[in-house]
Parts: structure tokens; sequence; C-alpha cells
């Protein structure tokens, strides 16, 4: 009807001087951000390995942010179908589907093969027709490969599932390292490194993974490299050495420690030398977390009373209060796009929330999360997601709106995740 | 009508709100689409993605009115698509 009024209108003011066909303009702006719909009838293939890719499949449409999976208890024919027939795009378009996916599942040997085709219902084109392959034990990786590939053709987007979330698994009473894909998938929990294993923290290469560990009684410090499965003292002073996190470079450290006193934020190699004290204050200071270009690091601290979010410019040494709404902002991580700020709220309600803040101090807002209490954000690899603890002990991944907000995990038990930076 | 069809997903690669994708459609006198053409791309491609995918979805058009065609067989439309405003000032 808008529309309507607006031809009318352009019609009436250019009527008199139209001797042709005239160009209209109308600007349309969206009420609201809107995922598109995907409809993933049942697969084709043997039941013990459609079903179980269908579900990854699922999840990981949800992860990306910019699909959501239409429920099949709605669909015209909800399969197996292993590939859309040209004629049957309107079963799709009655339930609202931007796109449909069919998918056949076979096996030969000890190898799954994936033949996966996605139409994007509006045009009629077949964006995606191809057949992966994986091994038996890990094929969710055929899923994986098809995901990173429509993302990367169809979105420009960075391959999402080439990327994996450390975090920390109890397991029997013990809080050990555990390393996943990003949708919870290829999960191996990495025993060692004593009984308590806390805030890991990826290298920019995704080699190693800073953590801490009570291996000798102290929360001490250790680097552990993903691919010898070692793991190298680094820092283990008296007191605290604790919420590493690894400058963009790769080549230093900064690390809280209490070694002076009270709780006060470090930058050292990696073999330990050249430590230098970036803060200096009555309070505790700790959780840095470097921006994109290794100018600055967020940090938490204590000394306007209440735990709350602060910027430090390490040329200047000036440091700037980010946050001031509520009486409690910890856990500050850095956009790897220098845009965000994300750091855990206790909201009024006494839940944690995710809060995010520009790196200015601005525009700060919480996003609605699990619904339980979320704590620990950590950003995807291209910036455009966050994954964060709930308080039922899984996993979430959301998009920055958090307009939905998908489990990784199941069964609880899990913390602290920190994302890896996309992996060769 | 488009505004109804489109499903902005929130791929807010910039974070920006000024994002603008703007295509050139040509609309007959009975309502149909008859081609379009992306005039500007917004540079963000999912962005750019959903607006196709809503004008596909765009079974038929409001009738243009007649004074508008002038004795063409049809009408030009461009459309500028931008996101919501209200979350990412």
């Amino acid at each position: 009807m808008k529309r309507y009024r607006m031809f009318i209108l352009v019609a009436v003011v250019l009527a008199p001087c139209m001797l042709r066909a005239q160009q209209v303009h109308i600007d349309v702006e969206a009420s609201e951000f809107r995922k598109m719909r995907v409809a993933m009838p049942a697969y084709a293939g043997p039941g013990d390995l459609t079903g179980q890719l269908w579900t990854v499949c699922a999840r990981d449409f949800a992860i990306t942010g910019l699909f959501e999976v239409i429920a099949p208890q709605g669909y015209v024919n909800p399969g197996p179908l292993g590939e859309i027939q040209p004629g049957s795009l309107k079963d799709w378009t009655l339930i609202g589907a931007d796109y449909v996916v069919a998918a056949t599942v076979s096996r030969q040997g000890q190898t799954v093969l994936f033949r996966v085709q996605m139409i994007e219902i509006s045009t009629g084109n077949v964006i995606e027709r191809t057949t992966y392959t994986s091994g038996l034990q890990t094929m969710e990786r055929a899923v994986h490969a098809f995901m990173n590939h429509m993302l990367k053709e169809k979105f420009a987007l960075a391959p999402l599932f080439s990327s994996k979330i450390a975090c920390i698994k109890k397991v029997k009473g013990a809080k050990q390292l555990h390393v996943m894909w990003c949708d919870g998938t290829g999960g191996t929990t990495i025993k060692g490194g004593g009984s308590l294993v806390l805030n890991p923290a990826w290298s920019p290469d995704g080699k190693r993974i800073a953590l801490v560990t009570y291996y000798r009684n102290n929360p001490d410090l250790y680097v552990f490299d993903t691919v010898s499965f070692r793991l190298n003292l680094l820092a283990g002073l008296k007191g605290i050495n604790i919420t590493p996190a690894f400058d963009p470079g790769g080549t230093r450290l900064a690390v809280t420690q209490s070694s002076d006193g009270n709780p006060e934020i470090y930058l050292m190699n990696l073999d330990g030398s050249g430590r230098t004290r970036l803060t200096n204050s009555w309070a505790t200071d700790t959780s840095p977390s470097f921006s994109p270009d290794g100018r600055s690091v967020v940090f938490c601290s204590s000394r306007a009373g209440n735990p709350h979010i602060f910027l430090l410019d390490l040329a200047t040494r000036k440091v700037t209060r980010l946050t001031y709404e509520g009486k409690y902002n910890t856990e500050p991580v850095f956009s790897p796009r220098g845009d965000l700020v994300a750091f855990s709220h206790l909201a009024g309600d006494g839940k944690y929330r995710i809060g995010l803040v520009r790196p200015d101090g601005s525009k700060f807002r919480v996003l609605p999360g699990s619904g339980l209490s979320d704590e620990a954000p950590a950003f995807s690899p291209d910036g455009r997601l966050i994954a964060f603890a709930a308080a039922n002990g899984n996993i979430y991944v959301t998009d920055l709106l958090g307009m939905a907000a998908v489990p990784v995990t199941t069964g609880g038990g899990f913390s602290e995740p920190a994302w890896s930076p996309f992996l060769k | 009508m488009v505004e109804s069809l489109w499903r902005t997903p929130p791929e807010i690669e910039q974070m920006d709100a000024s994002l603008q994708t703007t295509y050139l459609l040509r609309v007959g006198r009975a309502g149909e689409l008859l081609q379009k053409k992306l005039l500007v791309s917004s540079g963000n491609v999912p962005f750019d993605r959903s607006v196709l995918v809503a004008l596909g979805r765009i079974g038929r058009f409001p009738q243009p009115p007649l004074v508008l065609i002038a004795g063409e067989d049809w009408v030009e439309v461009t459309m500028s698509f931008t996101p919501p405003k209200g979350v990412l000032q």
C-alpha cells in the first residue's frame, strides 16, 4: 500500500512533463532483522549415517547466524530426498523457505560420501551440488566442507567450520582442557595438566593454547602445543599467574600476576623473558585481551569500586573506562574486527548476560543469550559470532544481535570457551 | 510488500547502518517484474543476497498507474534497501 501511494505521489508531481515511461525511486528500510529460512528434508541413505549428518548440518546452518532451519513437521514432503526436482519448488515456497537442501549419504568402506544439493528458491538456482567425502569416524568434516564452501562462494564469508573452540570440561570432578570443532563435533578432552585447568587462550597461529593449571598446586601459566601435545611451564611466580592472552603477533602474552602484591597485568615473551608491568593500581586488574592492531588492551579492574571494563593504550599507558552500566562487568574480549568488546555483565535480574560495548565506551547493549545465565564470551575469528558458557554447563554460539543462541554441547560440564583462529 | 518478504539476516559485517543496496527494476503493466539489475552493491555480500532473494519472492507488484507508464509497457523503479536502523545506531 505504501508503495502504491508512492507511485501516485510521483505520478502527480511528474505527470505534466511526462512524454515516456518515468523512473520511480523507492527506499525500503527493513523493520527488523530476519534470518533466511532453510528447509532440510531428511537425507537419503542408510539411517545410521543420515540422521547424524542431518543433525550436524541443521546445527551448522543455525550457527552461521544467517539461517534458521524450518521445522520438518510442516514440510509438504519431509523426505527422505536425495535431490530436489525443479517442479517441486512450490512445495518449499509454500512453507516460506528461501533455500532447500537435500542430500544423499552413502558409504564406501571407511569413507562417507555426502552428495548435497542446495537450491535458492526465489531464483531457482542450484547454488551447490557437490559430493564431499570424509572418514567414517570424522564424517562431520564432510558437512563442514559443504558449509565452508557455501559460505565462501555465496556469501563471501570466511570458513567458519575450520575453526575450533577450546574450553574447560568437568570430568569426574576434574577440570580439563577440551577441544572441539566450533559446532561441538569432534571433541577431545586432553588429559594431563593436573586436575584443575583454567583460562584457555589460543595463539594467533592456532598451534598453541596458553592455559592455567594447578599442576604444582599454584595457578601457573603453561603453553600447550596442539601439535606435539607438550605442555611447557611459562610463568610460575608466587601468587597467581592467570588469564593469559596472546598478542596479535603471537610473540608475547599478557597475563595477570600477583607476585608484586595485588593482581596486575604484565606482558612477557613466550619464553618468560622481557616481563613488563602494564597496570599499576591499588585494585585488582585482570583478564587482558588485545585489540587486533596490538595497540591497546582491554581488561577488568575494580579500581572504580566494582569490577568494570577498561582500555589501556599501550603507547601512552592512558587508561579509559568503557563500562558504567551495572555493578559487575568482567572477562572482556576484543573482537577480531576491533569494533566491539564483549564481556560478562551482571544484569538487574541477578543473571549474567553477554554485554557489548564499542572500544570508545559507546553503544552498550546486552545479548539475550540462552535465557539462563551467560558468561565468558569468545569471538569467532571473523568477529561475526560469540561463543559463551551458560549456567546449564553448555557452550552456546550466538550472532551479534542475539537472535538465536545455539547450544553446541550437551550434557553440561563445559565452561570458558576460547575460539581458535581459522585452522588450515 | 517487499519489506514483508525481505529477510535481512543479522549479518552486520561492518556493524554499519549505512549499508545500502540499490536495484533497478522494470515492472510491467500488470505489476509483473520483467527485469532486475543490481545498480549499487552495499559491499556486504550476505546483505545484497538477502535483497536478491526478497525480490525473487515477489510474485507481482501493485499495478503501476498508467500515467507512469506513459505509452510504454513498463515502468522503471530504482529501489534502495537499508537495514533496520534501531539496532545498529
